[in-house]
């Protein structure tokens, strides 16, 4: 075998590296080690933070309106409807980065449900009841106590489709639909929990456990990308144990993707089997108890927003809504963003949220 | 004489119970201990893999293992300064796949959901007591004992893709001897008592062979990834381009598994695998909470089936109420 380089070189070469490693180890352990001054002092009450009061309770169902910031805000108000399966709050998760305050500092009015947790006596609550007795709820109560005749939907994820769901049976309570990062179309190849949950017998889940548990779903969530959200993410953090600036970033997250609900046994089993399973929503096959869902009939401006980089819901889920309803005034915008990314970014802030609040305003007049 | 026929049935049954329980004794649990614990007290065995998920601070440690066994490896290629051959790679990969089952234990194990680290910790145990265990295995299945050991002897050098092979042959066997001894029928005052206990353990072992079958799939792909970022680093290293500190190669090495798992993941193989193991979990958690149930009648406390029915009843007046509250609404707005 022969040298690559000359002695001199080598030695050369092998001291930088020598050099190099020793003095990243070093700094490694150093970080380590500084991390337990800069967690002990972190503080991140930042979450959820947004001044907001209580205004409906519905069983577990919250309906929570932000205090306005500007004096007249834009009518109608904006209800926001989250998924189930996370909570609400990454659209809040910290001050220079949340959604909402960003929506209120632009003069929206905002309102937003809280799902809650669901707990084994909600395991019998379907798709209908989340839909129209809660969702339901929340609109008929803006709409009664703001006296307006309509409100602008918006929702994210599962809240999206539930929204476009809703916005079909009741179209004349509903002014603008706003889906975020919504799954339409869930015969798609791009996306692993697509081609996963084609796989499981949901049945079974739910015979087994009643209401899915949420940690059973945060491994799923895990199983996107193994290495880097089980082992990887947990050694590039270090770097950042002396920047209380990133580490709470980093651990707001944290704190908001292992807080998973369970998810109610017969919505799951709607949600998966009938949407997830055999795609009925986009056939027209989709039944709301015996209210058959056909998306043509929405009429009402639609804004679609997806997130080119997520890999939760891949934009071919979403976009493919636009051609399903009969809107004529819908847009289908795309940013480089993920799936939370979307309503938690330094682009959310800058070019997100700010688009969305100046078509919502747009289209509020 | 019936009652001595009866009294034959009941000996064979027993003595059943006892093979099977020597035979769990020797392939699943570490001492009699765990094995009397899991035959006669499961609630207790089975409670560990309930276990709460590690905490933040442990994960940051373990994970520092597993950068500490990469850069192992990193230093062994940066330090020799000529150009690695084919054999060197060789015989440094065959050494990192020595340290593989332990940076597995003590690192990859810990972060991975508390009802599978059992399963996963027992897999890398099983590997690395490679042939001790397997005449444990086999003393039981004399029968197929050839079959079996010349797969396990190519599960330990096939790795993982090798140990999938041996577990198909093994569940094969199980399916054909003892897993239908656990479904066969029961008799007597506490046949249901014997027949969940005995279902209990049938769906737990398959859920166990799909969970090591499903992780040795992953084990599979890190080791794929492991190889192919060597025999990269063989070809830059003759061209100058390999990586130059520890920190490119270690990015290097992260940024080529979870290439392999994004292009592994979205196989065929693998979803029905992980379907597999979901449905095996599944049914092993519908029989084990009947038992739980059985054993825990004779407290005075509701059961899960008992709340189930008290939950539908409330779900119903819950709804009920709903609908008559909007019903007061429309009427109030109507008469206002």
């Amino acid at each position: 075998m022969k040298n690559a380089m000359p002695d001199a070189e080598n030695r050369l070469a092998a001291f930088k590296m020598f050099e190099s490693t020793v003095e990243g180890a070093l700094k490694y352990r150093e970080k380590m080690l500084k991390g337990y001054e800069v967690f002990a002092k972190l503080n991140l009450d930042e979450i959820n933070s947004t001044p907001k009061d209580a205004v409906l309770q519905i069983d577990k169902m919250t309906l929570f309106h932000y205090k306005p910031f500007v004096k007249n805000p834009t009518s109608p108000p904006v209800l926001i409807v989250y998924a189930l399966m996370n909570k609400q709050y990454i659209m809040d998760i910290q001050q220079d980065k949340s959604f909402i305050k960003k929506l209120l500092e632009l003069g929206l009015d905002v309102y937003i449900i809280d799902w809650g947790y669901a707990t084994a006596e909600d395991r019998y609550i379907t798709t209908e009841d989340y839909i129209e007795d809660y969702l339901g709820a929340a609109v008929d109560y803006i709409i009664e106590t703001r006296a307006v005749p309509q409100i602008t939907v918006a929702g994210k994820c599962q809240g999206g489709t539930f929204a476009a769901i809703y916005t079909v049976l009741h179209q004349e309570k509903i002014k603008n639909l706003v889906t975020i990062a919504a799954p339409f179309d869930f015969d798609i190849n791009d996306g692993l929990l697509f081609r996963w949950s084609k796989f499981m017998n949901i049945d079974l889940l739910v015979k087994a456990y009643g209401n899915l548990p949420g940690e059973l779903l945060n491994n799923v969530f895990i199983m996107l990308s193994p290495y880097n959200l089980a082992v990887g993410k947990y050694i590039n953090v270090v770097n950042s144990f002396d920047d209380p600036q990133a580490l709470g970033e980093f651990l707001r997250m944290e704190k908001w993707i292992f807080d998973s609900p369970d998810q109610a046994g017969e919505n799951y089993r709607t949600w998966m089997k009938d949407l997830w399973q055999e795609n009925k929503l986009i056939k027209g096959k989709f039944c709301l108890g015996d209210k058959k869902i056909d998306l043509k009939k929405i009429t009402v401006p639609l804004l679609n927003v997806h997130g080119s980089k997520d890999n939760l819901i891949p934009e071919s889920s979403s976009i493919p809504f636009n051609n399903l309803v009969s809107s004529k005034d819908k847009e289908n915008w795309s940013f480089p963003v993920g799936h939370a990314g979307i309503v938690a970014s330094t682009l959310s802030q800058k070019e997100i949220a700010p688009k969305i609040a100046a078509w919502v305003k747009d289209h509020s007049k | 004489m019936p009652n001595a026929s009866y009294q034959k049935y009941f000996d064979a049954q027993k003595a059943m119970f006892e093979e099977w329980r020597n035979f769990m004794k020797a392939n699943f649990f570490k001492d009699d201990r765990e094995a009397e614990a899991a035959f006669f007290n499961p609630e207790e065995y089975f409670a560990k893999f309930k276990d709460a998920p590690q905490d933040f601070w442990k994960k940051a440690e373990d994970s520092y293992k597993a950068y500490q066994a990469i850069y192992e490896l990193w230093k062994k290629l940066s330090e020799d300064k000529k150009i690695p051959d084919n054999k060197d790679m060789l015989e440094i990969y065959d050494e990192w796949a020595r340290q593989f089952f332990s940076l597995l234990k003590d690192s990859v194990t810990p972060a991975m959901p508390g009802y599978m680290k059992d399963f996963a910790a027992k897999f890398v145990g099983e590997m690395e007591s490679g042939n001790a265990m397997l005449s444990d295995y086999l003393k039981n299945w004399s029968a197929s004992a050839e079959t079996l050991n010349n797969a396990f002897r190519d599960s330990v050098s096939k790795g993982p893709k090798g140990y999938i092979d041996f577990l198909n042959i093994w569940q094969e066997n199980y399916e054909k001897t003892f897993g239908k001894l656990l479904n066969s029928p029961t008799y007597g005052k506490e046949m249901e008592f014997w027949r969940l206990l005995k279902a209990s353990l049938d769906r737990f072992i398959k859920y166990d062979i799909a969970a090591r079958k499903f992780s040795s799939r992953l084990g599979e792909i890190m080791q794929d990834a492991t190889k192919q970022t060597l025999e990269d680093y063989v070809d830059m290293h003759a061209k100058g381009t390999q990586p130059k500190t520890f920190e490119e190669f270690y990015k290097y090495w992260a940024r080529m598994v979870s290439d392999s798992y994004q292009k592994v993941l979205s196989s065929d193989d693998i979803s029905t695998l992980a379907g597999n193991m979901v449905d095996a979990m599944s049914q092993f958690k519908i029989e084990f909470d009947k038992l739980c149930e059985m054993y825990l009648s004779v407290l005075p406390i509701p059961k899960n089936s008992d709340m189930d029915a008290l939950y539908k009843t409330v779900y119903e007046l819950k709804k009920e109420l709903r609908a008559l509250k909007q019903e007061v609404r429309a009427n109030e707005k109507r008469n206002a």
